[in-house]
């Protein structure tokens, strides 16, 4: 994706998501929402942003 | 009082919604409110960063538990990777193991089911495993910290009904530790009063509601279904006839 | 009422079509045959009831190696091959070794080999199932705890609990069947029943690949006992007996020839899936001559294997041997 983000924290700002309701992965790793707004986001990361929907 | 305890949480209704297939999020709020449901299933999914779509938490009442569902998983080591995602949401740590690997049938992995449930379980995780009825695999499942054993009724989306009667009568019948929940292919409010008569501890519907022409309606259908079911298994059988004979060919040897 | 309540006061002839139809439907026609061989009647418990307690006068007399062989020799050329070998229980003269030794003999003539003895620790079990037992029978004889240490005064059969643990230890020690049973006319009879199928169910919830069966000794009045029986009717005993099939649909419910042979054909058919035959209760019996000491264990059906097996068959039964065998 491109984007002006430098951390996670900024990155759930810029795509407007709610962070309550939201599970980011970063390189495969969870990242803690507590340390989003410290957590430098980097080219190339792999990252997966996930929440719930409707499901069985 | 005939509470329905799961993970050590006191639920009064014994309906479960699956929240899959419905046609709009206004929709299945709705339908969980006629419903009464205490507990809802849940997937994790990918967000597409396009769409500006609301999250479906915002449609679920506080009061209800977000059962959040394996689905997509392969293995043991996916499942346990969705739950631990699932968990991150600070949404509840409640997980319905749905580990498969056959998409023509969507049949769950027993085994893969035990070993998830055996990592899920000891890192606190209120687990409900989905399994084809087996009762070494639902004594496994409660060994392993299980807190309810879900045996399908029918294939997924099948809406057959309780094709698996003879087998989920004998989980009902020798585990007694944990819940057992019929999951999957509950097609009718029949069938749920069904599984309910039969002594299951609770069904879990989500096709069934969700493609009906009027879903809200068809949910409370069930939920009344599920009552009348739970009643009459305790109301127990009836009474065991005497009927009057004239002769007792086995025992009257006792009179003579 | 409770589903057991219920039972207890369900129409006698309905309980037992209920029981039969069971039967038919888990066991079908086949009736086990089996039969005791007294090895020893040394006893060191004073049961105030039994004609063998240590108190008694009577003679005792223990089989050596060479009388067993002979013993299995020709109790096995009847036709039986469903051995149950039983001592009086004595740890200083039918210890495990002694034991050991008798189930070595045993196993050259029968294929199935169960025991019925002093109770004992797991340990031992083990080392009796690498032998080859794999049947173990033990009596509680009466499950009230207040009354049962008045009934047992002396010996290791005093101890309650070790003794009502003793289907436990055996089924940890990877025992294949186990024997159950109330010697009922000590105690009421209701209550004694109700245990006993507390006792039963609870082994089978907790081992739930063991065989189970479950026997019902009536006591009979024997001269100079300081105990006498609170007597059990037939009726009462053929409604503990269905009640018993129905609660555990695949347990063998056994009936022995201390029912005289009228009550055992009558009954038979209803639930039971085992049958002791031509027993000889006194030490040995088959090799040498019968000399009965003591009424307590006097079969009251004396017929033999044969006219057994003939009975079976006339009625439509399948007189069955054996049904497995280690390999």
């Amino acid at each position: 994706m491109d984007t002006e983000a430098g951390t996670l924290a900024q990155l759930v700002k810029a795509y407007q998501l709610s962070p309550e309701t939201i599970v980011i992965e970063q390189n495969g790793n969870l990242a803690k929402r507590t340390v989003w707004a410290a957590t430098p986001l980097n080219a190339g990361d792999q990252i997966e942003i996930v929440a719930f929907v409707g499901g069985g | 009082m005939d509470e329905l305890i799961i993970g050590g949480r006191s639920l009064s209704s014994r309906f479960l919604l699956g929240t899959g297939k419905f046609k709009s999020k206004q929709e299945l709020q709705e339908v969980i409110r006629r419903s009464g449901t205490e507990v809802v299933t849940v997937a994790l999914r990918r967000i597409d960063l396009a769409q500006n779509e609301d999250n479906i938490v915002c449609y679920i009442p506080e009061n209800v538990v977000l059962l959040a569902n394996t689905s997509g998983a392969r293995d043991a080591k996916e499942a346990v990777r969705i739950a631990r995602m699932s968990r991150e949401t600070g949404l509840g740590n409640w997980v319905k193991i749905e580990i498969m690997t056959d998409s023509k049938y969507l049949l769950p992995d027993n085994q893969e089911t035990i070993k998830a449930t055996e990592i899920l379980a000891s890192e606190g995780f209120v687990v409900l495993p989905y399994i084809s009825p087996d009762l070494y695999v639902a004594r496994a499942l409660v060994k392993a910290g299980a807190a309810a054993v879900m045996p399908l009724g029918s294939l997924i989306g099948s809406n057959q009904g309780l094709r698996t009667r003879t087998l989920i009568e004998v989980l009902i019948n020798e585990i007694d530790e944990v819940p057992i929940i019929v999951d999957a292919g509950i097609g009718r409010p029949s069938h749920a009063a069904e599984a309910m008569e039969i002594g299951a501890g609770a069904v879990l519907v989500n096709t069934a509601v969700a493609t009906a022409e009027h879903p809200a309606q068809m949910a409370e259908a069930f939920a009344k279904a599920v009552i009348a079911g739970r009643l009459a298994w305790n109301a127990g059988a009836g009474d065991e006839s005497s009927v009057a004979r004239a002769s007792s060919p086995l025992t009257g040897f006792l009179h003579e | 009422m409770s589903r057991l309540d219920a039972l207890f006061e369900r129409d006698l002839e309905d309980l037992a079509r209920e029981a039969q139809r069971l039967t038919r439907q888990y066991f079908g026609r086949a009736i086990s045959l089996f039969a005791p061989l007294y090895l020893s009647n040394y006893c060191e418990n004073g049961c105030l009831y039994c004609g063998f307690s240590s108190r008694m006068p009577i003679q005792r007399e223990k089989l050596t190696p060479e009388q067993i062989d002979a013993e299995c020799k020709a109790l096995s050329g009847s036709g039986i091959q469903n051995v149950l070998l039983l001592t009086g229980e004595s740890r200083v003269h039918s210890p495990l070794g002694y034991l050991l030794q008798a189930v070595e003999i045993a196993k050259r003539c029968f294929p199935n080999i169960a025991i019925e003895v002093q109770p004992m620790d797991t340990a031992d079990y083990k080392t009796l199932v690498a032998a080859g037992v794999d049947g173990l029978t033990v009596f509680q004889e009466t499950y009230d705890e207040a009354l049962y240490p008045t009934l047992h005064p002396l010996g290791h059969k005093h101890d309650y609990r070790y003794r009502y643990n003793t289907p436990a230890r055996a089924a940890e020690a990877g025992i294949r069947r186990i024997g159950f049973g109330a010697l009922l006319g000590l105690n009421d009879w209701r209550p004694e029943a109700e245990a006993l199928f507390a006792h039963v169910a609870n082994i089978e919830k907790r081992f739930p690949g063991v065989d189970l069966a479950i026997s019902f000794p009536r006591l009979l009045p024997i001269s100079g006992a300081a105990v006498q029986p609170k007597p059990v009717g037939d009726g009462d005993l053929v409604r503990i007996m269905c009640i018993a099939r129905i609660l555990f649909s695949r347990a063998g419910i056994i009936l022995s020839t201390r029912e005289n042979a009228r009550f055992r054909d009558h009954v038979f058919p209803i639930m039971v899936t085992q049958l002791s035959a031509a027993s000889a209760t006194t030490v040995g019996g088959y090799a040498r001559p019968r000399v009965n000491h003591d009424e307590q264990f006097a079969p009251s059906d004396e017929r033999s294997l044969a006219e057994i097996k003939e009975m079976l068959i006339t009625q439509g039964y399948d007189p069955v041997f054996t049904d497995w065998r280690r390999l």
